[in-house]
Protein backbone atom coordinates (compact mmCIF):
# COMPACT_ATOMS: atom_id res chain seq x y z
CA UNK A 1 0.00 0.00 0.00
CA UNK A 2 1.04 3.43 -0.41
CA UNK A 3 -0.30 6.71 0.45
CA UNK A 4 0.20 9.96 -0.82
CA UNK A 5 -1.35 13.10 0.30
CA UNK A 6 -1.69 16.63 -1.89
CA UNK A 7 -3.24 20.18 -0.29
CA UNK A 8 -4.61 22.59 -2.46
CA UNK A 9 -6.64 25.89 -1.12
CA UNK A 10 -6.57 23.79 2.73
CA UNK A 11 -8.43 20.78 0.72
CA UNK A 12 -6.32 17.62 2.00
CA UNK A 13 -6.59 14.50 -0.80
CA UNK A 14 -4.95 11.51 0.47
CA UNK A 15 -4.72 9.14 -2.72
CA UNK A 16 -4.20 5.28 -1.50
CA UNK A 17 -2.55 2.41 -3.63
CA UNK A 18 -2.19 -0.98 -3.44
CA UNK A 19 -3.34 -3.45 -1.24
CA UNK A 20 -5.37 -1.76 2.77
CA UNK A 21 -4.56 -4.89 5.19
CA UNK A 22 -4.47 -5.85 8.63
CA UNK A 23 -1.00 -4.88 7.48
CA UNK A 24 -1.43 -1.90 5.89
CA UNK A 25 -4.37 -0.33 7.05
CA UNK A 26 -2.12 0.97 10.37
CA UNK A 27 -0.58 3.48 7.85
CA UNK A 28 -3.60 5.19 6.53
CA UNK A 29 -4.55 5.13 10.29
CA UNK A 30 -1.80 7.19 10.90
CA UNK A 31 -1.73 9.56 7.94
CA UNK A 32 -5.81 10.05 8.76
CA UNK A 33 -4.87 10.69 12.71
CA UNK A 34 -2.16 13.29 11.72
CA UNK A 35 -4.35 14.96 9.39
CA UNK A 36 -6.69 15.28 11.98
CA UNK A 37 -4.36 16.73 14.50
CA UNK A 38 -3.13 19.27 12.72
CA UNK A 39 -6.86 20.16 11.73
CA UNK A 40 -7.10 19.55 8.42
CA UNK A 41 -10.93 20.86 7.57
CA UNK A 42 -11.35 18.86 4.56
CA UNK A 43 -10.32 15.87 4.01
CA UNK A 44 -11.01 13.57 0.41
CA UNK A 45 -9.89 9.61 0.55
CA UNK A 46 -9.49 8.69 -3.30
CA UNK A 47 -9.25 4.84 -3.39
CA UNK A 48 -9.42 4.75 -7.14
CA UNK A 49 -5.88 3.11 -7.16
CA UNK A 50 -6.70 0.26 -4.55
CA UNK A 51 -5.99 -2.85 -5.50
CA UNK A 52 -7.64 -4.49 -2.89
CA UNK A 53 -9.44 -3.54 0.79
CA UNK A 54 -10.75 -5.38 3.26
CA UNK A 55 -12.86 -4.42 6.59
CA UNK A 56 -9.69 -3.60 8.35
CA UNK A 57 -9.33 -0.78 5.88
CA UNK A 58 -13.28 0.35 5.95
CA UNK A 59 -12.51 0.00 9.88
CA UNK A 60 -10.49 3.30 8.99
CA UNK A 61 -12.10 4.75 6.88
CA UNK A 62 -15.12 4.82 9.42
CA UNK A 63 -12.97 5.58 12.36
CA UNK A 64 -12.07 8.95 9.95
CA UNK A 65 -15.67 9.69 9.49
CA UNK A 66 -16.72 9.56 13.02
CA UNK A 67 -14.37 12.02 14.09
CA UNK A 68 -14.28 14.36 11.12
CA UNK A 69 -18.17 14.11 12.73
CA UNK A 70 -17.40 14.93 16.43
CA UNK A 71 -15.19 17.23 15.50
CA UNK A 72 -17.46 19.32 12.53
CA UNK A 73 -14.73 18.54 9.61
CA UNK A 74 -15.41 17.04 5.99
CA UNK A 75 -14.49 13.44 5.32
CA UNK A 76 -15.34 12.22 2.02
CA UNK A 77 -14.47 8.85 0.36
CA UNK A 78 -13.93 8.64 -3.21
CA UNK A 79 -13.86 5.92 -5.37
CA UNK A 80 -15.57 4.86 -8.32
CA UNK A 81 -14.72 0.62 -8.23
CA UNK A 82 -17.59 -2.05 -8.31
CA UNK A 83 -15.42 -3.94 -5.66
CA UNK A 84 -14.80 -0.91 -2.84
CA UNK A 85 -18.93 -0.17 -3.35
CA UNK A 86 -19.74 -3.97 -2.76
CA UNK A 87 -17.83 -4.00 0.16
CA UNK A 88 -19.38 -0.63 1.29
CA UNK A 89 -22.65 -1.95 0.55
CA UNK A 90 -22.39 -5.03 2.59
CA UNK A 91 -20.86 -3.56 5.38
CA UNK A 92 -23.30 -1.23 6.06
CA UNK A 93 -21.28 1.92 5.74
CA UNK A 94 -22.10 3.61 2.37
CA UNK A 95 -25.07 4.90 4.06
CA UNK A 96 -22.74 5.83 6.91
CA UNK A 97 -19.53 7.51 5.15
CA UNK A 98 -19.62 10.57 2.86
CA UNK A 99 -19.15 8.60 -0.84
CA UNK A 100 -18.34 10.52 -4.03
CA UNK A 101 -19.43 10.46 -6.94
CA UNK A 102 -22.62 9.78 -5.22
CA UNK A 103 -23.20 5.76 -5.81
CA UNK A 104 -26.57 6.00 -7.20
CA UNK A 105 -25.87 9.16 -9.44
CA UNK A 106 -22.80 7.69 -10.79
CA UNK A 107 -24.99 4.32 -11.22
CA UNK B 1 -7.40 -31.84 -3.60
CA UNK B 2 -6.26 -30.20 -0.47
CA UNK B 3 -3.80 -27.77 0.44
CA UNK B 4 -2.09 -27.16 3.75
CA UNK B 5 -0.31 -24.70 5.51
CA UNK B 6 1.03 -23.58 9.01
CA UNK B 7 1.65 -19.63 8.88
CA UNK B 8 3.16 -17.77 11.56
CA UNK B 9 0.75 -15.28 13.46
CA UNK B 10 2.43 -12.03 11.62
CA UNK B 11 0.20 -10.33 9.78
CA UNK B 12 2.63 -9.95 6.56
CA UNK B 13 1.39 -13.13 5.93
CA UNK B 14 -2.25 -12.65 5.60
CA UNK B 15 -1.71 -11.10 1.90
CA UNK B 16 0.01 -14.79 1.42
CA UNK B 17 -2.88 -16.64 2.26
CA UNK B 18 -5.12 -14.59 -0.03
CA UNK B 19 -3.08 -14.57 -3.08
CA UNK B 20 -2.89 -18.06 -2.80
CA UNK B 21 -6.45 -18.80 -1.79
CA UNK B 22 -7.15 -16.70 -4.90
CA UNK B 23 -5.03 -18.80 -7.07
CA UNK B 24 -6.89 -22.02 -6.12
CA UNK B 25 -10.65 -20.37 -6.79
CA UNK B 26 -9.14 -19.89 -10.35
CA UNK B 27 -7.93 -23.58 -10.14
CA UNK B 28 -11.84 -24.37 -8.85
CA UNK B 29 -12.96 -22.63 -11.97
CA UNK B 30 -14.84 -19.67 -9.83
CA UNK B 31 -15.69 -16.66 -11.83
CA UNK B 32 -13.75 -13.52 -11.16
CA UNK B 33 -16.18 -11.53 -9.15
CA UNK B 34 -16.18 -15.17 -7.10
CA UNK B 35 -12.44 -14.60 -6.73
CA UNK B 36 -12.07 -10.86 -5.21
CA UNK B 37 -14.94 -12.82 -2.81
CA UNK B 38 -12.72 -15.26 -1.80
CA UNK B 39 -9.67 -12.98 -1.51
CA UNK B 40 -11.57 -10.82 0.87
CA UNK B 41 -12.67 -13.24 2.75
CA UNK B 42 -9.84 -15.35 3.34
CA UNK B 43 -8.06 -11.93 4.62
CA UNK B 44 -10.80 -11.30 7.08
CA UNK B 45 -10.70 -15.22 8.84
CA UNK B 46 -6.77 -15.12 8.48
CA UNK B 47 -6.72 -11.76 10.37
CA UNK B 48 -8.98 -12.81 12.74
CA UNK B 49 -7.34 -16.03 13.37
CA UNK B 50 -4.10 -14.40 14.11
CA UNK B 51 -5.86 -12.32 16.72
CA UNK B 52 -7.32 -14.56 18.11
CA UNK B 53 -3.95 -16.79 18.44
CA UNK B 54 -2.44 -13.74 19.82
CA UNK B 55 -5.33 -13.00 22.61
CA UNK B 56 -4.76 -16.55 23.43
CA UNK B 57 -1.35 -16.57 23.75
CA UNK B 58 -0.26 -19.29 21.79
CA UNK B 59 3.16 -19.32 19.90
CA UNK B 60 2.02 -21.94 17.22
CA UNK B 61 1.25 -20.98 13.78
CA UNK B 62 -2.11 -21.12 12.37
CA UNK B 63 -3.53 -23.55 10.20
CA UNK B 64 -4.73 -23.48 7.01
CA UNK B 65 -6.67 -25.80 4.56
CA UNK B 66 -7.60 -25.16 1.44
CA UNK B 67 -9.61 -28.02 -0.34
CA UNK B 68 -10.40 -27.22 -4.42
CA UNK B 69 -12.42 -29.48 -6.41
CA UNK B 70 -15.84 -28.28 -7.99
CA UNK B 71 -15.76 -25.67 -4.83
CA UNK B 72 -13.48 -24.31 -2.88
CA UNK B 73 -13.04 -24.94 1.36
CA UNK B 74 -11.11 -22.91 3.32
CA UNK B 75 -10.49 -24.00 6.64
CA UNK B 76 -8.54 -21.70 9.49
CA UNK B 77 -7.68 -23.55 12.32
CA UNK B 78 -6.31 -21.36 15.71
CA UNK B 79 -5.98 -21.82 19.39
CA UNK B 80 -9.09 -19.03 19.95
CA UNK B 81 -11.99 -19.29 21.62
CA UNK B 82 -14.10 -18.37 18.25
CA UNK B 83 -17.38 -16.34 18.08
CA UNK B 84 -20.76 -17.06 18.68
CA UNK B 85 -22.14 -15.55 14.60
CA UNK B 86 -25.22 -15.14 16.82
CA UNK B 87 -23.61 -11.31 17.48
CA UNK B 88 -23.98 -10.49 14.05
CA UNK B 89 -27.73 -10.28 13.79
CA UNK B 90 -27.96 -8.46 17.21
CA UNK B 91 -30.06 -5.30 16.20
CA UNK B 92 -28.19 -2.15 16.08
CA UNK B 93 -24.60 -3.10 16.49
CA UNK B 94 -22.04 -0.66 14.93
CA UNK B 95 -20.04 -2.66 12.47
CA UNK B 96 -16.89 -2.59 13.69
CA UNK B 97 -14.21 -4.66 14.06
CA UNK B 98 -13.73 -8.07 14.51
CA UNK B 99 -17.40 -8.57 13.44
CA UNK B 100 -17.53 -6.25 10.25
CA UNK B 101 -14.97 -8.51 8.55
CA UNK B 102 -17.21 -11.71 9.80
CA UNK B 103 -20.08 -9.77 8.58
CA UNK B 104 -18.65 -9.10 5.30
CA UNK B 105 -17.13 -12.99 5.60
CA UNK B 106 -20.66 -14.04 5.26
CA UNK B 107 -22.12 -11.96 2.64
CA UNK B 108 -19.58 -13.04 0.36
CA UNK B 109 -19.30 -17.01 0.48
CA UNK B 110 -21.73 -19.53 0.23
CA UNK B 111 -21.29 -20.94 3.52
CA UNK B 112 -19.76 -19.57 6.66
CA UNK B 113 -19.08 -21.76 9.89
CA UNK B 114 -17.13 -21.53 13.50
CA UNK B 115 -16.76 -24.84 15.44
CA UNK B 116 -14.84 -25.17 18.73
CA UNK B 117 -12.27 -27.78 18.22
CA UNK B 118 -11.99 -30.76 20.23
CA UNK B 119 -9.00 -30.02 23.17
CA UNK B 120 -9.83 -26.28 22.53
CA UNK B 121 -9.32 -23.70 19.34
CA UNK B 122 -11.81 -22.69 16.85
CA UNK B 123 -12.06 -24.12 13.16
CA UNK B 124 -13.60 -21.24 10.71
CA UNK B 125 -15.02 -23.07 7.37
CA UNK B 126 -15.90 -21.04 4.75
CA UNK B 127 -17.05 -22.44 1.09
CA UNK B 128 -17.78 -21.27 -2.08
CA UNK B 129 -19.42 -23.19 -5.07
CA UNK B 130 -18.38 -22.96 -8.98
CA UNK B 131 -21.02 -21.16 -10.48
CA UNK B 132 -23.49 -23.32 -12.87
CA UNK B 133 -22.38 -22.53 -16.12
CA UNK B 134 -24.99 -20.71 -18.23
Amino acid sequence: MHVETSEKDGHYVVTVSGEVDVHTAPDLRAELNRLSSEGAERVTVDLDQVEFIDSTGLSVLLGGHRKAEEEKRQFVVRTTSERTLKLLRISGLLEKLTVEPSPNEAG
Amino acid sequence: MTVALEIPTDDRFVGLVRHLAAQAARRAELSEEQIDDIRVAVSEVVANAFAAQRRAGAADPVRVEIGIDHEIRVAVLDRGDGVDMAVLDLPGTEPDEPTLGLLITRALVDDLRIERREGGGSEVCLIMAREPSA
